[in-house]
């Protein structure tokens, strides 16, 4: 079952209750118990809806979260006119969603060897390559089938940093120096934004193009060469 | 060797050899006192948080020794593409050669990745500060400047380092392009036509 069709169900309300109860105690202390509780059910219920109990639910959870993260995420790429603002909106919308995402920050204080282990080093390859398959056609009318792979692993390599015990809650993951969460203000256009027709389109194919301004330009020379694949000369 | 270590680094390097042979969890204090021949309190006094404070020491101290041995072996390169070539080949190497890293890694993973994480702030830094005089000497692309370009540099090479992703780092003809592309496309100025 897909998100929208899960919608008002209450495998929803048990997976929402279970989402809030991580939240609060985090994964190793969230008993069925508590999820019962908190979505107003029995647990005989929740053992129906997700047979398996606690593993089957915790899966189901972590599945509806990058379901969630992840639609939100190809909803940025649809709307954005051009690679930089895809850029530009995609790194915010994430790192917003992540350092905002209570349950995730409470884990990575306080639980991190339950989700470390599973994205660090070999591990990491996989998230690439996941995060890779998704990215590339949202990218690939921009710079090309053979480009867009390889702008989604540069993209994505910047390592997530996690908050220290005790240390104030960051709201920002990775940043490090500068500020992701926010959206600098003179890159914020103004009016509506005119939606994009989905990937794929050949409108929007004709239509999309690397920025070429010069502000773009000035804005970052980095982003821009490594789109444009220039190597240095030897 | 013994006779120049301060008493801390003693201990530090008992502590290693410790969880080289035991692993995080199972290395204890008394383990590390014996090793270290020194006595309990010895070691409570120069790690008052006990066995956890000793442990993240321990790795905080491999680490920069890890990073040490990157930076002395790349520093004789001819030129800034290939001293990130050697680093590259070398960490890659370092890294899959590393047994206590490799073996902790696939026994005690999330013992040791916490620790790793909270550690990569650091390494970035240390990174950063290596490159930044290299980078003063290169001729940078409009608008970026060393500690900028150094951030996106040692931000890459972390990545690299732990997982190779696509490329293959044991061959150099590989690396030679991951640097010229990927590495420094993005902080130097392009030179002539291309």
């Amino acid at each position: 079952m897909t998100l929208v069709e899960r919608v008002g169900t209450q495998e929803q309300r048990v997976i929402d209750a279970a989402l809030r109860c991580i939240a609060r105690w985090g994964i190793g202390k969230t008993t069925l118990d508590d999820v019962a509780r908190e979505a107003a059910c029995s647990r005989a219920t929740i053992y129906r809806l997700f047979p398996g109990g606690k593993e089957a639910l915790l899966d189901a959870v972590a599945r509806n979260e990058l379901d969630r993260f992840f639609s939100g995420l190809a909803q940025r790429f649809d709307e954005a006119p051009t690679l930089e603002d895809l850029l530009v909106d995609g790194i915010v919308y994430a790192s917003r969603a992540l350092s905002g995402h209570e349950a995730l920050q409470f884990v990575l204080a306080y639980e991190p060897e339950l989700v470390l282990p599973k994205v660090a080093f070999h591990h990491a390859d996989r998230v690439l390559s996941a995060v890779s398959a998704f990215a590339a056609p949202y990218l690939a009318p921009h710079v090309g089938e053979e480009g867009a792979p390889r702008l989604v692993v540069v993209s994505a390599a910047a390592p997530p940093r996690r908050r220290r015990r005790g240390a104030p809650r960051r709201r920002v993951g990775g940043a490090s120096g500068s500020d992701l969460h926010t959206r600098p203000r003179r890159w914020r256009r103004r009016g509506r934004r005119r939606v994009r027709p989905p990937p794929g389109d050949e409108v929007r194919r004709s239509r999309a193009r690397v920025p070429t301004s010069r502000k773009s330009t000035q804005r970052s020379p980095q982003l821009r060469s490594v789109l444009q694949c220039q190597p240095t000369k030897t | 060797m013994a006779v120049d270590l301060t008493v801390r680094e003693r201990i530090l390097e008992a502590g290693y050899a410790c969880v080289a042979r035991y692993g995080l969890a199972k290395t204890t204090v008394e383990d590390v006192a014996r090793a270290s021949r020194l006595s309990r309190a010895t070691i409570y006094r120069y790690f008052p948080g006990g066995k956890d404070q000793l442990l993240r020491d321990v790795i905080a101290w491999e680490t920069g020794r890890f990073f040490g041995r990157l930076a002395e072996a790349v520093a004789g390169a001819p030129d800034f593409p290939s001293l990130l070539e050697e680093a590259l080949l070398f960490a890659h190497r370092a890294v899959e050669e590393h047994e206590v890293l490799q073996k902790v890694l696939q026994t005690e993973p999330g013992r040791l990745l916490p620790q790793l994480t909270v550690e990569s702030e650091r390494v970035l830094v240390f990174i950063r500060r290596f490159l930044v005089p290299y980078l003063e000497r290169e001729h940078l692309r409009d608008g970026v400047e060393p500690e900028e370009a150094a951030d996106y540099v040692a931000r890459l090479l972390l990545s690299f380092i732990g997982n190779q992703g696509r490329w293959d780092l044991t061959d150099p003809a590989q690396v030679a392009r991951l640097v010229r592309t990927e590495l420094l496309a993005g902080v130097l100025a392009p030179t002539g036509g291309d």
